[in-house]
């Protein structure tokens, strides 16, 4: 992404790397030891934090950096984990294989939203995703001898090598891919793509008079993006083991926007924090009687009000940084 | 030489521009004066490419521009600094610099690094604090640095003075003036006509898309109230 005469990598970033690896390190190593420590429930749902922390990284390129809102990620994430299901099961194609290729079967289809978001902005821009989830929905819905339509899919346990991957194995894999999700996004956003892409949210004139090619970024912005929410959705389906159209509905959309936006728009840790905070505080407020739903609402809306910048950007200032 | 001939665009059915014709020599400073409204914004934004011409053609040293890409534009050597400055409020001074030299992929652009912050002291002194502590006339003067990364022979400048108190709109318009001194060729959009008539060595006025009038500086300075009777409008 840099090159030689690209000096992002001198001093002059607004903190420093190391503190970040560290901290990025410290998180990986405790994932890693976590299984140990829940029960299956507990590791369910951590499985299904690294997922949906998957989809915040890729959404959060999309729309905390390029600033290009959308709400047929749940769609993205349903034909990801449709093609990889069916690729698995049907195909009879390695899970590992099946993966990759169904993500990028979505990836392209990402590709081809990014046309109509080349004109639109906004708002205007959120309906023409939210019409284009809702198609990609009632396609999976209707495309019955393919699909089993309503009926939805049962899945057997995926497996590697001849072996069957049980649910600390998938936690596992979602785990890797986690990390070589951050690792790209810390790549991207990093160097002159991020930049690039930063500007387009800003002021897309003043992108454009500095030269940066506006349709290029947009249209490789929901690709990548689509890639990211296609992958964790080829997780999420062997995760449940059991996928329904249904599940992919514009509500699991605006779940994902609002994981990014609770945990901070524009930053790769608030992608992660953001998920956690999606899957556990819920769980977290089962206790309350009638009332989980209610308060999870109270939770939201006092986050947005005295954290604006999300809970990464509230934990960054609170440490001192910029 | 910059050189705009009978350049006309269109917004669906309004016409922004009409059969405008302006020249910018080498090592100039031009002033583009209007109202809002007026299609300032426009003829820069067709200049860079970002707005298509319906007819017409942009010359750049006798060679045809009309039509190419901006990314290609800028290449070619035309910089603009937008309307509205465009800062990224949370990268550092540098990062924002360095945007500039966005097409100059593979180059050492570590000279013109060093030569703008030579330029801006103000902006030198904050290299590694974020955009959104910078003041409005920091800010501007970011914004016409990051023009500069990426070694222009021309830099257009829309509406500098905007939102800024009139001493920081002076200092800019300084610094523009020393930008020019540098070689650089300077085409500005301005509503503030008395700073303008300061610093440029010829103005054009344009009023509903059309050059209404033009002439050298000392012209425009013998005839304040027809500048103003056209800009009041």
């Amino acid at each position: 992404m840099t090159n030689a005469t690209d000096i992002a990598g001198l001093p002059g970033r607004r903190s420093s790397h190391g503190s970040e690896l560290v901290l990025a390190g410290l998180g990986v190593a405790l994932a890693c030891v976590a299984p140990f420590w829940l029960n299956g429930y507990g590791l369910y749902l951590l499985t299904l934090t690294a997922i949906f922390a998957i989809v915040a990284l890729g959404l959060n390129l999309l729309t905390g950096y390029a600033g290009q809102i959308s709400l047929c990620h749940a769609a993205l994430f349903g034909v990801g984990a449709y093609a990889t299901a069916l690729l698995t099961s049907k195909a009879g194609w390695p899970y590992l294989v099946s993966l990759p290729v169904g993500a990028l079967l979505t990836t392209a289809i990402g590709a081809a939203v990014a046309v109509p978001a080349l004109r639109l902005k906004n708002l205007y821009l959120a309906i023409a995703t939210l019409g284009f989830g809702v198609v990609l929905q009632k396609t999976i819905f209707e495309w019955r001898s393919l699909t089993g339509g309503g009926g939805g899919l049962s899945l057997a346990p995926p497996t590697i090598a001849g072996h069957e991957l049980g649910a600390t194995g998938l936690y596992y894999l979602a785990l890797a891919f986690l990390v070589l999700g951050l690792w790209g996004a810390w790549n991207l956003s990093r160097g002159r793509t991020g930049r690039a892409l930063r500007l387009i949210k800003e002021s897309e004139i003043a992108a454009a008079s500095l030269g940066i090619h506006i349709a290029r970024y947009k249209v490789t912005a929901f690709a990548v993006s689509a890639f990211y929410t296609a992958i964790a959705g080829g997780l999420f389906a062997y995760l449940v083991r059991y996928i329904n159209p249904e599940s992919f509905n514009v509500g699991l959309s605006i779940g994902f926007l609002s994981m990014i936006v609770i945990g901070g728009l524009g930053t790769i840790g608030g992608s992660i924090v953001g998920a956690l905070f999606y899957v556990v505080v819920p769980e977290l407020l089962r206790g309350i009687k009638d009332a989980p739903g209610l308060v999870f609402g109270v939770v939201l809306v006092m986050v947005m009000v005295f954290m604006p910048q999300g809970l990464w950007g509230m934990a960054r200032r609170f440490l001192g940084r910029r | 030489m910059l050189e705009v001939k009978d350049l006309s665009v269109r917004y669906g059915s309004v016409e922004a521009l009409h059969d405008v014709s302006i020249k910018v020599e080498t090592g100039g400073l031009v002033a583009i004066l209007g109202a809002n409204g007026a299609g300032k914004s426009t003829l820069l934004r067709t200049i860079s490419g970002i707005v298509k011409a319906a007819s017409g053609n942009v010359a750049l040293d006798g060679t045809a521009i009309t039509g190419l890409r901006p990314e290609e534009i800028v290449r070619r050597g035309i910089a603009h600094v937008p309307e509205g400055r465009g800062i990224l409020p949370d990268f550092t001074v540098r990062e924002n610099l360095m945007i500039g030299a966005y097409v100059r992929r593979g180059q050492d652009v570590s000279p013109d690094y060093r030569r703008v912050m030579g330029m801006f002291p103000a902006i030198e002194r904050r290299e590694r604090k974020l955009g959104y502590t910078l003041s409005g006339g920091e800010q501007q003067m970011l914004a016409i640095g990051r023009a500069l990364m990426a070694a222009p022979q021309v830099l257009l400048a829309d509406e500098l003075s905007l939102g800024l108190a009139p001493i920081i709109v002076r200092q800019v318009f300084a610094t523009l003036d020393q930008v020019r001194r540098t070689g650089v060729t300077v085409l500005v959009v301005e509503q503030n006509a008395r700073l303008a008539m300061k610093f440029a060595d010829y103005l054009y006025v344009l009023k509903y898309g059309r050059v209404v009038m033009e002439g050298p500086r000392e012209t425009f300075a013998k005839s304040t109230d027809l500048v103003d009777a056209y800009l009041g409008a």
